[in-house]
C-alpha cells in the first residue's frame, strides 16, 4: 500500500519533500553557525569583540527560528498530503486492513519521504551557511578568523526535527480516517465534516489570547525582555491564527460574492474547504508576518530616528529574514499546488456544466483573491501584535511607520505567490480536454 | 423542420489505428427520445461525444441546434454546451462537496441562461426541500436527479445522457428515465442516451444500434425484449 500510494502521487510528496529539505537546510546552517562561531580559533580580544556584536546571540535565535519553524512547516504540508489520501484510507480500511496496520503504513510513507529529503537538506545548509559566514566575514560584521566549521549533531538533530514532525503531521491527518468504521470514512470523503473543531477553535482562542496578553505584558518592559519574548508572541499568534484558519476563511468567503456570479461560485468552494485551505494560510502568514516584523521595525526606526544604521547590520537583518520568508512561502506554495491538483476532477465537471477556461479560472482567480485578504488581514494583526511592545520599549512609539510603496510591493508580492499556487496549475490543468479528466 | 442535432459522415480515429466511429450520419429532430445501444467498444460513448463538442470527429460534420460546431473554437463550443445542451453521466459529475442548490446554480454561475427558478426545477425532479443537503450525503439516484436539475435548470435543446441509469437498481433508473421521459414530452427537449440495458432504452421514441462503429439499425423502439434479441445480434456478429 505504502509503494502503491507513493507511486499513484508521486508529485503530491514533492511538497513535503522540499519543506523538509529546506528546513534540514536551515537547520543544518544554523548549527553550523553556531560551531563555526564557537571553534573558529580567536584571540581573546577578537572573541570577546564577536561576543559583544551580539551574532552568537543571533545564531541562538536563528536556530530556534529555524527549529520552530520546521515544526510547524514541515508538519502542515505532510499534513495536508495524508489528508488528501483519505479516500484512498478509507478504501485500504473496507478491504479489510486494520487501522494500526494503516497507521504504521501512513507513518513508513512520511519517513520514506523525510529520509532522503533530509539527507540532501543537511549538506546544502552546510553549503548555505559557508556562503554567509564568508558574507559576513566579507561585510567586515565577523573578523576573517572565523571560518566554516560543521556541527557533527546536524545530520542527527534535523533528521529527528523533520523524520519526527512528518510522523506527527502525518498521523494527525490519518487518526480520523483510519479510526472510524469504512463506510463513515468513504461518507466523509466525498461530503467533508463542515463542522470547525470546538477544541481547534477554543485552542486558537486561546493562544491568540495568550499572544495578545504577552504583547501586551512585555510593552511595559524593557527592550532587551521585549526583544527576546517578541518571537513567543509571533508563535502563539501564527499558530493560534493557523488553528481559527477554518473559521477565519469561513467568515471571509462571503466578501467573494462582492465579484459577481464567478466570486458566488468562489464563496461557495471556500466555504467547503476551508479546512484544507487553512494547510496554506498558516504558513502564507507565518511569512508575510516575519517578513513585516522585520521589515517595519526597520523603517519606523529609521523614520523616527533618522538614523539608517550601517549597510552591514541592515543585511544581516534582511538576509535572516529573507531566508525565513522564502521557507514559508515554498511551503504555502506547496499546499496550494496540492490542493488544486487535488482538485482537478471538480475543475473538469465544472467545465462540463458549462464553465469556458476563462470563466473557471476566474473562479479560481476569486477564490485566490479571497485566500490572499485573509493571509494579509491575519499576517497584519500578527505583526502588529509583534511589534508594539518592541517599538514601543525600543523607541518610545506606537505607530508603525512603513513607505506606502514598500506595503503594495508585500500586497502585490503576497498576492503573486498565491495565484501561482492557484491560478497557474488550474490553468494547466483546464488544458486537458475535460471529459478525459471524468472518465 | 431542421433538425436539433445532424451528423454528417462523421468518423473518428484514434491513435495507434483504432477507428471508433465509421462514417456515421443521423439527423434528430426536436423533441425526440433517442436510444443508441451496441456491444462494449462498438463506440457509443465517442459517438456521444462528438455529438455532443465534447469530442471533434476526424472526418464529417456534426451540426447542433441550428450550428455547425466541427471547426468551432473552444470558448463559443463552450458556451454553446452551457446555453442550449445538459448533460448526465453515469459517474453523475456533481461538486459533490457542494449542496444541491449550488450544483443546481452551477450553470447560471458561469454565465449560462436562467430561464428557469431553481426551486421548481428541484420540484420537478422530486428533489423538493432538499436544495440545502451537501450532494455527498445523498444517494445515488438523489444525485442523479440533481443532475438532470442540473441539466433542466438552462431549458436545454438536447440532454444528452450517458448510461445514466448505469449505476442505479432498475426501480431507481425506471424513476430516473421517467423524468427524462417527461422532459421529450412536457417541455419537447431531445434527449440522445446511451445505453446497454434494453429495459432503459424501452423509454426512448427511437432505437440506434451501433456495430464496430458502424451504423447497424435505426428504428422506431421496439418492447424490451424485442431490444435484447437485437442486441444480442449485433454483439455476436462482433464476437463471431
Amino acid at each position: 500500500m505504502i509503494r502503491q500510494a507513493l507511486r499513484r502521487n508521486p508529485w503530491s510528496f514533492l511538497g513535503p519533500a522540499a519543506t523538509q529539505f529546506l528546513a534540514a537546510a536551515l537547520v543544518a546552517a544554523a548549527l553550523g553557525i553556531m560551531a563555526s562561531i564557537d571553534r573558529s580559533p580567536l584571540d581573546p580580544a577578537a572573541r570577546r569583540a564577536v561576543t559583544d556584536s551580539g551574532l552568537p546571540d543571533m545564531a541562538v535565535v536563528f536556530l530556534m527560528l529555524a527549529i520552530y519553524l520546521s515544526i510547524i512547516i514541515v508538519g502542515v504540508t505532510m499534513n495536508a498530503t495524508i489528508a488528501q489520501q483519505a479516500r484512498d484510507i478509507a478504501l485500504v480500511r473496507a478491504i479489510g486492513a486494520t487501522p494500526g496496520r494503516v497507521r504504521r503504513a501512513i507513518a513508513a510513507q512520511a519517513a520514506c519521504v523525510a529520509v532522503p529529503a533530509t539527507l540532501a537538506g543537511v549538506p546544502s545548509g552546510a553549503f548555505g551557511a559557508r556562503a554567509w559566514l564568508e558574507s559576513l566575514v566579507s561585510h567586515g560584521i565577523a573578523p576573517p578568523a572565523v571560518t566554516f566549521h560543521a556541527h557533527g549533531g546536524a545530520l542527527p538533530i534535523a533528521l529527528a526535527i523533520t523524520v519526527g514532525t512528518s510522523l506527527i503531521g502525518a498521523l494527525v491527518a490519518a487518526v480520523r480516517p483510519s479510526r472510524v468504521r469504512p463506510a463513515v470514512a468513504l461518507a466523509e470523503t466525498a461530503a467533508p465534516r463542515r463542522r470547525v473543531g470546538v477544541v481547534r477553535t477554543v485552542v486558537g482562542l486561546l493562544l491568540i489570547c495568550g499572544g495578545i496578553g504577552l504583547s501586551a505584558a512585555i510593552a511595559g518592559r524593557s527592550a532587551a525582555i521585549a526583544d527576546q519574548a517578541g518571537l513567543f508572541v509571533m508563535l502563539a499568534m501564527c499558530v493560534g491564527a493557523g488553528c481559527l484558519g477554518p473559521a477565519l476563511l469561513a467568515v471571509a468567503a462571503p466578501a467573494a460574492r462582492l465579484l459577481g456570479d464567478a466570486g458566488r461560485l468562489a464563496a461557495d468552494n471556500i466555504g467547503v474547504r476551508a479546512k484544507a485551505l487553512s494547510g496554506a494560510l498558516v504558513p502564507l502568514t507565518l511569512a508575510v508576518a516575519f517578513a513585516a516584523v522585520k521589515v517595519v521595525s526597520y523603517t519606523t526606526r529609521v523614520h523616527v530616528t533618522g538614523d539608517p544604521g550601517s549597510a552591514a547590520d541592515r543585511w544581516l537583518e534582511y538576509s535572516g529574514t529573507a531566508v525565513y520568508a522564502v521557507f514559508a512561502a515554498v511551503a504555502a506554495l506547496n499546499t496550494l499546488v496540492t490542493l488544486m491538483l487535488s482538485r482537478r476532477r471538480d475543475l473538469a465537471v465544472t467545465q462540463l456544466a458549462g464553465g469556458t477556461r476563462g470563466r473557471t479560472l476566474a473562479v479560481i482567480f476569486c477564490e485566490a483573491l479571497v485566500v490572499t485578504g485573509t493571509a494579509l488581514a491575519v499576517a497584519a494583526v500578527v505583526a502588529t501584535t509583534t511589534l508594539l511592545p518592541l517599538l514601543h520599549t525600543a523607541l518610545g512609539t506606537w505607530t508603525p511607520w512603513l513607505p506606502p510603496s514598500w506595503l503594495l510591493a508585500g500586497v502585490l508580492g503576497t498576492a503573486a505567490l498565491v495565484l501561482a499556487g492557484t491560478v497557474l496549475p488550474a490553468a494547466l490543468a483546464l488544458r486537458r480536454p475535460p471529459i478525459e479528466v471524468v472518465a | 423542420m431542421e433538425p436539433v442535432l445532424e451528423l454528417t459522415r462523421v468518423t473518428r480515429r484514434f491513435p495507434r489505428g483504432v477507428v471508433a466511429l465509421r462514417d456515421v450520419s443521423l439527423a434528430v429532430p426536436g423533441g425526440q427520445f433517442v436510444a443508441v445501444m451496441g456491444a462494449t467498444g462498438s463506440g457509443k460513448s465517442t459517438l456521444l461525444h462528438c455529438a455532443a463538442g465534447l469530442d471533434r470527429p476526424s472526418a464529417g460534420t456534426v451540426r447542433l441546434a441550428g450550428r455547425d460546431i466541427t471547426r468551432m473554437r473552444e470558448g463559443p463550443l463552450t458556451r454553446l454546451r452551457r446555453d442550449r445542451l445538459g448533460f448526465v453521466f453515469q459517474s453523475y459529475n456533481l461538486l459533490s462537496e457542494l449542496s444541491v442548490r449550488q450544483n443546481v446554480a452551477l450553470p447560471g454561475r458561469l454565465g449560462g441562461p436562467r430561464p428557469r427558478r431553481i426551486e421548481d426545477v428541484l420540484e420537478t425532479v422530486g428533489l423538493g426541500g432538499l436544495g440545502r443537503r451537501p450532494v455527498g450525503e445523498l444517494s445515488g439516484g438523489q444525485r442523479q436527479r440533481v443532475a438532470i436539475a442540473r441539466a433542466l435548470v438552462t431549458g436545454p435543446a438536447v440532454i444528452f445522457a450517458d448510461e445514466p441509469t448505469g449505476a442505479l437498481d432498475p426501480a431507481t433508473g425506471g424513476q430516473i428515465l421517467g423524468l427524462l421521459r417527461a422532459s421529450v414530452d412536457r417541455d419537447g427537449v431531445t434527449v440522445v442516451m446511451v445505453t446497454h440495458d434494453p429495459a432503459a432504452a424501452a423509454w426512448s421514441d427511437r432505437l440506434i444500434l451501433l456495430r464496430d462503429g458502424a451504423l447497424a439499425a435505426d428504428d422506431a423502439t421496439p418492447d424490451a425484449a424485442t431490444i435484447a434479441d437485437r442486441l444480442r445480434g449485433v454483439s455476436a456478429a462482433v464476437a463471431a
